[in-house]
């Protein structure tokens, strides 16, 4: 096994002493820091999506998987320029109007910014006027919605309602995610995606820029 | 002459067929205040109550209340509104430290259902928990019966429902729940620090002080209140739940009692380990879409398990005949009386409730 393959095992395994023991190694051996990330790092978290969504792992492997891999990632670029801005894309992140309740929008941010997507996290009881004003300020590619409560998900239309009265629909993709959601939901309110959990939000996103990468550009 | 709401529930609970599928509400969280309006025109039709009591005081249950009681640790509640949300910082002080929690409410009014979340945990690194384990080991000194209010409890609520007796979380429920964010909890258990190890051995001794005195409540029913969803992984559950699902079972061995949990989301992840754990009913089962288990493959999992089903999220802004259809399909597919019970619990907007629960009553023939 060489070492970018124990990289992306010991992220699988979320065994952070000797996740970082290993990037070291690595960093020693001379293995540049974006290659440890991309070819290690990176491959392992793919790996672990994999196995959350064929129920092979289940959230407290995930997020363990997370955090050492957000550990490797910081690790290896601590000698990079600007940390080897790594940004992909910006996400304007929060739960909407109504709905105090944060841990699923907490993950998802964890998540993605592990995988390079900026997030700004505008918390929670965000009301659709902050979230149009943080999109223009940001520029933001995309815009991610939760909400835990029946009686708060229809604050999500408002957002997308505003982002239309701004004239920057077009410029974002919007996913919504929570437990009281579904596709069904997210498509009556002109969603562009549902994400169930932490790991289909990150997979919707890598999609959304691959198709960005390939197509006409919807996304900036 | 049909039953009443008590006997109604009492035959849900033991597995008996009702005359008629159970259809309650809580009493104190969500009627409370309410008794002159909807619920009593709901009551009068035959919907019955359950109202939630520990066992056992002090009663350590975050965020509604978690003072420990205990001489030599200082409880501080201080509330106040920051950026338009009602928020309540909690303040514990021990001779070994001291740890905080932040509590955030729906912004006011709200047409929620009185929902909180925590904005900030009470451990927040990892020496924090040797201050918790000092506050349970406290708790664990002091604990003491409440049958004196469980007996006086069930006398009010007399025919009009059942007292539930409930039971405190299991240690990894407890910790991402009350204690610890996801993270921190998930980081901590897969670790095990000497203050995890320490966390579980204080845990197992607070609740087999609580299955003592449980044993001679003079309550029937009880609930071990998980709030269980997907964020517990399948060895986890065996790990940290059954164990103590096993340690209420035996302390009630020879009495008529019965054992539920609060497993409010997604577990079709766990449905092998549920079944393991040999519970007498689930409690804040979650119907699809929302939830991941049908009725039908419930009762080919768990045969004899007993489910008390949360109004469905999903028909939750419907329109009220929508929403008896939504109920006439549960009772279809459950296809019988005896085992199935719906309860309001969350969820549903408050000026919702009655049209939903009224609709569920409807589907039902009361």
């Amino acid at each position: 096994m060489d070492m970018l393959d124990s990289i992306a095992v010991g992220v699988v395994e979320g065994d952070r002493q000797k996740l970082c023991t290993v990037v070291r190694a690595a960093l020693d051996d001379g293995i540049g820091a974006l290659e440890i990330i991309n070819g290690g790092v990176v491959v392992g978290l793919d790996d672990v999506g994999r196995r959350f969504q064929t129920g092979e792992l289940f959230l407290p492997e995930m997020i363990v998987s997370a955090v050492a891999a957000q550990e490797a990632i910081e690790l290896a670029s601590e000698g990079l320029e600007d940390g080897g801005d790594r940004k992909k894309a910006t996400m304007v992140l929060g739960t909407v109007r109504g709905d105090v309740h944060d841990i699923g929008k907490n993950l998802v941010g964890m998540l993605l910014r592990i995988r390079g997507i900026e997030v700004v996290d505008l918390g929670v009881n965000v009301g659709p006027e902050e979230f149009v004003e943080s999109v223009s300020r940001h520029g933001a590619d995309f815009v991610g919605m939760s909400a835990l409560l029946t009686s708060t998900m229809g604050a999500m239309a408002d957002v997308i309602s505003g982002l239309s009265a701004a004239g920057l629909r077009d410029d974002v993709r919007v996913i919504v995610g929570g437990a009281p959601l579904d596709a069904k939901f997210a498509a009556a309110i002109g969603a562009d995606a549902y994400a169930r959990d932490m790991a289909e939000a990150a997979k919707t996103i890598e999609s959304m820029l691959d198709e960005r990468a390939t197509q006409t550009p919807r996304v900036r | 002459m049909g039953m009443t709401a008590r006997e109604r529930i009492m035959a849900f609970f033991h597995g008996e067929e009702p005359d008629k599928i159970p259809v309650f509400a809580y009493d104190a969280s969500i009627l409370g205040g309410q008794q002159g309006g909807w619920a009593r025109r709901l009551q009068a039709r035959g919907m019955g109550i359950t109202r939630l009591v520990p066992p056992h005081q002090p009663y350590f249950f975050h965020p509604n209340d978690v003072n420990p009681g205990a001489d030599d640790i200082t409880y501080i509640e201080t509330h106040y509104i920051e950026k338009g949300l009602p928020k309540r910082r909690l303040a514990l002080e021990t001779p070994v430290g001291c740890i905080s929690s932040v509590v955030v409410g729906s912004p006011p009014p709200s047409e929620n259902y009185a929902c909180a979340a925590t904005e900030e945990p009470f451990v927040k690194e990892l020496a924090d928990w040797r201050v918790v384990n000092y506050v349970f080991k406290r708790i664990t000194d002091v604990l003491r019966p409440n049958y004196t209010a469980q007996k006086r409890m069930d006398d009010e609520v007399g025919d009009q429902g059942v007292v539930v007796s409930i039971l405190d979380r299991t240690p990894f429920q407890r910790a991402w729940v009350d204690l610890a964010d996801p993270v921190r909890a998930a980081l901590d258990f897969k670790e095990r620090p000497a203050e995890i190890e320490e966390y579980l051995d204080v845990q197992k001794a607070l609740h087999e002080r609580i299955a003592e005195i449980a044993a001679e409540s003079p309550i029937q029913v009880f609930n071990v209140v998980e709030n269980l969803t997907n964020i517990i992984s399948p060895p986890y559950f065996s790990q940290y739940c059954t164990p103590f699902y096993k340690m209420y079972q035996k302390a009630f061995e020879g009495r008529d009692a019965v054992l539920g949990a609060h497993f409010d989301g997604q577990i079709g992840h766990i449905t092998k380990e549920i079944g393991d754990a040999h519970l007498d009913y689930i409690d804040s089962y979650t119907v699809p879409p929302v939830g991941d288990v049908s009725l039908t493959e419930a009762k080919r999992l768990w045969p004899g398990l007993r489910l008390w089903i949360n109004c469905p999220p999903h028909l939750a802004q419907a329109e009220p005949d929508e929403v008896r259809a939504g109920y006439e399909l549960i009772a279809e597919e459950w296809g019988s009386k005896t085992g199935i019970a719906v309860n309001h619990i969350e969820e549903i907007p408050v000026y919702k409730w009655e049209e939903h629960l009224s609709a569920a009553l409807d589907a039902f023939g009361y």
